[in-house]
């Protein structure tokens, strides 16, 4: 049937002729180089909810004690202390552990810094010329609060005015701290590779 | 099925047989177009180079995606004007039925070939188990629980795109791993995290075929179950005359879609592959516009509880997602986004996960995330310097990409190369002394500060005078990062010797396409 | 199977065709158009006009001593205007305390809630619409907005209390040199008129925080990160936030340990509340209590350059006796 295959050759040819022009086109534009890529730039502007920098989790630094309630590294330490953040990192602090005890009724902060001398000037600072017999290297004894030093850890408990607890229970409280607190080594040149506990 | 020749039919001299000679065939065209697209595929995955993009539209896969463009579109209220080709595909649709689905589509081919060549696994005589089974119907609930979770503005369908899906698995899991047993070398040998996963889902979903011939068009592709549900107005259908069918059933035999011309055909299902009225002996099967009310169904039948299930279950999602701490509410370090991506919850919103950034970067620094961006983020691209650093006047993988999630800078834009000048900053490096060998070795090292790229560099060094533990003295530089300078960039961090974790690592951290986010603060007044 | 399809089916099909075909072009364009999901969330909220023009016949600023910290609170309103003075009928005010730390008030490191109480309670008695106290706390907001006695202080004297998990933040343009664009506490931006409500303590980087440093309280965001350019950062915050008016809290000045404080021995009795428009000169008058020069404390001394107040002259004394 001629008229049939008159029909199937129109046809071939509508199939054939799409696929016919896009290689020609593609062919011509590959020659040409003329595809350049559409450099408009799709609408969209850049703002979102500011990312925030993970908190480091290890476990807890204080032997005998629970996991602390806040744990802050060097570049979050501004949500525990705010603006004494900056001069406490100037002292080579880069972790604060913040406790709040029951029994004693108190707040327990656990700053580590890098370096002996920079706790002693931050405890200096904190408290002045005065030192009171009490644990760790160095101590500040009130009826109302305990700072200590030992090493480069140092530990500032203040008892809650409300509750009360007095000298003699925050004493203890920090005993206990003094006791828990990492074996310090001893310092050598700054050589020596950064202790694990302060992770940037 | 389809293969050169179907060995089913009777050999069998008569005037019908003969009339059905291959080369007049319409499936002769189809192959061929089939055969054509897989190559342009091919080649849009080779040609995403520098010198590639302007030779050949390499974006042409994406913009054509119906599917693409509406969920782009729900996730982010906007459509870059180059999805508007997506409209051209519709049209064909609209017109001629599914026949991207036999025709055009690549990983269709991909699924057919790997049918016929698994041909003799399938059990039972085709024309009775090649029928359209209920379970068909999961891809519209998958379409309608996509388009669910990407209204609310993740563009999840992105991942079961097949589209998206095909470049993805090639171009970080199966060409990697075929370069890499090949030993191929100068054909961008890369190691991409996670490839050995990509490549398992499409080996997966291969494997399927087994089963049920091309498994993965009939049961679960959403941009098949999107232009099936186009195609129940289309105008050129496949029509059977009731009184010269003699029932064999042998167009159930070869039926791409399983879409049973032979009873209530199903429009939606058709791929247009025409094999039934090849392999038809009585000629009794026509491609007709206007095709009577012989297929007056068109379509499958969804219960409305089931799409509305799909609908909420898409739905639900996405707090899930924001709940686990993914990269919108809770970024990890390593989620280091592309130079010139958008802020994250835009780009989650534009991101098609398809990976071509990835396979365009000529480091391959650009990998598939699986984990640094919690699992809203999964198969979005992120630097992992490691693997390689971002080339400072490269602008790739904007121009590549295909929905704008990463816009297209230009070199100056970016600012890398710019004296005292960067405009887009991607990360920050960080210094790890214990392990930085001047620092915490007593080592003399400074290939950080020589690979640098910025001018001025954002490492400085320091001098510094050590006494070793024999007692010599030795005058170590000691590198230092300066914040306001490092743009983030990972040559730092690929360059240096310390080979498992390096000293100095780059986090995202001080990026600044989320200004808020930034660690720095930088007066308007220089000081 | 060549009869002509028959006209109503042509016509149907058709039209469904051109409806899918139509439907689409039009979703489309509407998709070109539209400016994204995200467009009006970078417009930043404009800061309001808190600060009245100044008036004479009243001192700038004043001091008062030798009373309850209320009564010392409402002599020294009264003696620079009343608040009358301040707050129209009607208006909104917001009274924002430093209420950062978790602490109780005798720790010295918030703003006492009997000062608190008092001023909600001069604002209400000039006839202010709503009085709301607010602040974004550097310790848990819950526990602080306790501990602290200003949660209840504040409710008691019949004001509303916002904390931030009782009110959200919004994108705002401060127009500083640092402070550009940043999240602000949304109570602030619902303002007609702010009164500042610090507390004088020694500060760890800026040497002394009193009224303009107090203004950080309204800031959410990683507000840390200003602590690298602090100075300029208060400065900016002073000239984007002028306060109607500010009562210093110096009943118990905080001499080491600041901010965050806690011991009972770091606090000094002064006794003392200060009251006034010119937030320069509280400033400096509360660094002399802490025994700092103010031409050493940089804000001041930007603040005063910028044109916000003046220092030098003594501050007029009066004394309460209650």
């Amino acid at each position: 049937m001629p008229q049939n295959r008159q029909f199937r050759w129109l046809k071939s040819l509508l199939l054939a002729a799409p696929l016919a022009c896009l290689v020609a086109w593609l062919i011509v534009g590959g020659v040409k180089g003329s595809f350049s890529p559409d450099l408009s730039p799709s609408p969209g502007a850049e703002k979102s909810a500011p990312p925030r920098l993970p908190a480091a989790s290890p476990p807890s630094v204080l032997t005998g004690f629970p996991p602390p309630e806040g744990d802050y590294p060097a570049d979050r330490l501004f949500e525990r202390v705010d603006g004494a953040a900056d001069a406490l990192i100037a002292a080579g602090c880069g972790r604060i552990l913040f406790w709040r005890m029951e029994d004693p009724a108190a707040e327990m902060e656990l700053l580590i810094f890098d370096r002996a001398s920079g706790a002693a000037g931050i405890l200096a600072r904190d408290v002045g010329p005065g030192r009171d017999p009490g644990p760790g290297e160095e101590a500040s004894v009130t009826d109302q609060s305990v700072f200590f030093r030992r090493g480069r850890f140092y530990v500032r408990i203040l008892g809650d005015p409300a509750a009360n607890p007095g000298r003699g229970r925050l004493l203890d409280l920090a005993g206990r701290a003094d006791r828990g607190l990492p074996a310090s080594e001893i310092q050598t040149s700054s050589a020596n590779p950064a202790r694990q506990e302060i992770s940037p | 099925m389809s293969g050169p020749s179907a060995p089913e039919i009777p050999v069998v001299a008569g005037a019908a047989e003969m009339r059905r000679l291959p080369i007049y065939g319409p499936r002769v065209f189809r192959r061929i177009y089939q055969g054509f697209f897989l190559l342009l595929f091919v080649f849009t995955l080779v040609l995403m180079t520098d010198e590639g993009i302007h030779r050949f539209p390499v974006r042409w896969l994406f913009h054509l995606d119906p599917l693409a463009a509406l969920s782009v579109l729900a996730s982010s209220w906007v459509l870059p004007v180059a999805f508007l080709w997506s409209l051209a595909l519709v049209a064909l649709t609209v017109v001629f039925g599914r026949a991207f689905c036999g025709w055009l589509c690549p990983v269709g081919t991909i699924h057919q070939i790997v049918s016929w060549a698994t041909r003799p696994m399938r059990r039972g005589a085709p024309s009775k188990v090649n029928r359209w089974r209920l379970h068909f119907r999961w891809k519209y609930l998958v379409l309608i629980a996509l388009l669910a979770v990407a209204a609310l503005g993740s563009l999840q369908p992105g991942l079961f795109d097949p589209l998206s899906l095909a470049l993805r698995s090639f171009a970080s899991g199966l060409v990697p791993a075929s370069a890499s047993a090949l030993s191929l070398e100068g054909f961008r040998p890369r190691i991409y995290q996670w490839a050995w996963l990509t490549g398992a889902v499409f080996i997966a979903l291969l494997a399927a075929n087994a089963w049920i011939a091309r498994w993965w068009c009939r049961a679960l592709c959403p941009l098949g179950a999107l232009l099936g549900w186009v195609s129940r107005t289309a105008i050129y259908r496949i029509e059977v005359d009731p009184d010269r069918c003699n029932h064999c059933d042998r167009c159930a035999a070869d039926c791409q879609g399983a879409d049973e011309p032979f009873g209530r055909h199903k429009v939606s299902e058709c791929h247009v592959c025409l094999n039934c009225i090849s392999v038809c002996p009585e000629e009794a099967i026509a491609y007709r516009a206007f095709a009577p009310a012989a297929a007056p169904a068109g379509g499958v039948d969804l219960p409305r509880r089931k799409i509305l299930g799909a609908a909420l279950t898409g739905m639900a999602l996405l707090p899930l997602f924001r709940a686990s701490a993914g990269s919108v509410s809770s970024p990890a370090p390593g989620a280091i986004r592309p130079p010139g991506a958008l802020a994250e919850a835009e780009f989650l919103a534009r991101c098609l996960r398809c990976g071509a950034c990835g396979n365009a970067c000529p480091t391959g620094a650009i990998q598939p995330s699986v984990g640094e961006t919690g699992i809203e983020g999964l198969w979005t691209p992120v630097v992992v310097p490691r693997r390689g650093w971002c080339e400072p006047s490269c602008v790739l993988c904007g121009q590549v990409c295909p929905s704008g999630a990463i816009r297209p800078l230009t070199p100056d834009e970016k600012g890398w190369t710019r004296p005292e000048g960067y405009g887009v900053r991607i990360g920050t490096a960080f210094m790890d002394r214990g392990r930085c060998l001047p620092w915490g070795m007593d080592t003399p090292c400074i290939v950080c500060q020589e690979v640098c790229p910025t001018v001025p560099k954002a490492i400085r060094l320091e001098e510094a005078v050590v006494t070793l533990r024999d007692g010599k003295q030795v005058r170590l530089q000691r590198p230092i990062v300066d914040p306001n300078r490092c743009v983030g960039c990972g040559l730092c961090e690929a360059k240096c010797p310390v080979t498992d974790l390096a000293a100095i690592r780059v986090t995202r951290a001080g990026e600044s396409r989320s200004p808020e986010s930034a660690f720095l603060l930088v007066s308007r007044e220089g000081v | 199977m060549k009869h002509r399809p028959d006209r109503r089916l042509v016509l149907r099909r058709l039209g469904q065709a051109g409806l899918v075909l139509g439907g689409s072009s039009v979703v489309a364009s509407l998709g070109l158009f539209s400016r994204g999901r995200w467009a009006g969330k970078h417009e930043a909220a404009v800061i309001p006009r808190y600060f009245l023009p100044a008036e004479t016949g009243f001192p700038a600023a004043v001091v008062a001593r030798g009373g309850s910290p209320a009564a010392l609170a409402r002599a020294a309103v009264e003696r620079v205007g009343g608040m009358g003075r301040f707050v129209r009928r009607g208006e909104t005010v917001l009274v924002k305390p430093n209420m950062a730390w978790d602490r109780t008030p005798e720790q010295g490191a918030n703003t006492h809630p009997e000062i608190v109480a008092e001023v909600v309670r001069l604002c209400r008695e000039a006839g202010a619409g709503r009085v709301v106290v607010a602040d974004v706390p550097v310790h848990d907001a819950r526990r602080t907005a306790a501990r602290s006695g200003i949660e209840e202080a504040a409710r008691a004297a019949g004001a509303e209390f916002f904390i931030p998990v009782t009110a959200g933040f919004t994108l705002a343009s401060l127009g500083g040199s640092i402070l550009d664009r940043w999240e602000v506490f949304d109570p602030v931006l619902k303002a007609d008129r702010l009164i500042n409500l610090p507390i004088v303590k020694d500060h760890g980087l800026s040497r002394l925080t009193c009224g303009m440093k107090n203004l950080y309280g309204v800031l959410g965001g990683t507000r840390g990160r200003l602590h690298q350019n602090i100075h300029i950062s208060i400065a900016d915050l002073a000239s984007a936030f002028r306060p109607t008016l500010t009562v210093v809290d110096a009943t118990r000045v905080m001499l080491r340990g600041g901010p965050q404080g806690g011991r009972l021995e770091d606090l000094l009795p002064v006794g003392a509340v200060a009251a006034g428009t010119d937030m320069v000169a509280l400033d400096a008058w509360g660094a002399t209590l802490l025994g700092i020069d103010p031409k050493e404390i940089d804000h001041i001394v930007l603040a005063r350059g910028r044109g916000l107040g003046t220092f030098g002259t003594p501050l007029e004394e009066i004394h309460v006796g209650t």
